[in-house]
């Protein structure tokens, strides 16, 4: 293996945690400054602006993550060693704490 | 805050006893398997070591607390002050060191009682929290959890008494030195006789 793709590995490795911190910290983010700034009050029919946004913003997450699962287990497929399968493990956890941390945007109350 | 007097405190002591006896239960749990492990160990070692890590680590947190987070949320939505018709707001103002409550439906502007709240029970009461100084904290132990009163920013505490009587609060977030004495009372009154006892509590004050 050269230097090179090791390193790709190890980035991989490390991706699938920070798109779940991005996440995060952009649901966090926007829900905040959209009650402030009063989004959630923007109506269009039953539907209010912030919800939506704070969805898409979500869903564009997942399917970052599912990419990089994806990737990434084509990577262990095409030779695998520790630091891969670990990436395409890390990748997959990733992708269920997104789910289960961001889920709640479903449902709660958004602001008060 | 484990005899609770209203609806959010009641949730939020169920939840405390629901964790307390799971607590309890997992500890003794742990202790049955400690002594367990010092003096029959061979009844653990039917287990591998890998099928302990992956029930202790993995299956055992994933049956305890996902519900836990699932009844906290529900919990928390319920809490959450929605807007109704029934609903009386009252405002808490926090500063080093005291508190003191306006009445922005019942009395003119101005009028404010010191370190007493009053309240007419049997009634969801929004009390809209804020502070003049540094960060605050608004908790009456028996009828809600804790809610920060933060300069610049207004916060919404749902509470709602059952009975009629005198309720202790304090300040829960540490703000200087009287931050100890820093307490309250809130006094829910018959409904029918809250109107009077906030005109008597208000007498003088107005400026
Ligand atoms: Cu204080």
């Amino acid at each position: 293996m050269t230097p090179h793709r090791a390193t790709l590995d190890l980035a991989l490795f490390c991706a699938g945690f920070l798109i779940w911190s991005s996440a995060f910290l952009a649901l966090y983010g926007v829900q905040g400054l959209g009650c402030s700034a009063g989004w959630a009050d923007v109506r269009f029919g039953s539907v209010t602006l912030l919800r939506p946004l704070l969805i898409a913003i979500w869903v564009a997450h997942l399917a970052a993550l599912l990419a990089l699962a994806f990737w990434t287990r084509r990577r262990m497929r095409d030779g695998a060693n520790f630091l891969r399968r670990a990436a395409y493990a890390m990748s997959c956890v990733a992708g269920l704490a997104t789910i289960w941390t961001g889920a709640p945007i479903l449902g709660l109350t958004m602001c008060n | 805050m484990l005899d609770p007097a209203g609806p959010a405190a009641q949730h939020v002591s169920s939840l405390w006893w629901a964790m307390f006896f799971g607590a309890a239960f997992l500890f003794a749990l742990v202790m049955v398997l400690l002594a367990i492990a010092t003096r029959r160990p061979r009844l653990l070692a039917a287990w591998s070591e890998r099928s302990w890590l992956v029930a202790g680590g993995l299956v055992l947190p994933a049956l305890v607390l996902p519900p836990l987070t699932v009844y906290g949320l529900v919990i928390g939505e319920r809490a959450t002050p929605v807007a109704s018709a029934d609903v009386l707001r009252v405002e808490a103002v926090g500063r080093r060191w005291l508190w003191e409550f306006a009445y922005p439906e019942q009395a003119p502007e101005g009028a404010r009682t010191r370190t007493v709240l009053h309240i007419p029970a049997g009634r969801p009461v929004d009390v809209h929290i804020r502070s003049e100084d540094v960060i605050h904290s608004f908790w009456v132990p028996r009828l809600a959890g804790k809610m920060d009163a933060i300069p610049g920013h207004v916060n919404v505490l749902r509470i709602q008494v059952d009975q009629p009587g005198v309720y202790r609060g304090v300040c829960a977030e540490f703000c200087g030195l009287e931050h100890a004495t820093m307490s309250f009372i809130v006094r829910a009154h018959p409904g029918g006789d809250y109107a009077n006892a906030l005109r008597e509590a208000l007498e003088g004050t107005t400026p």
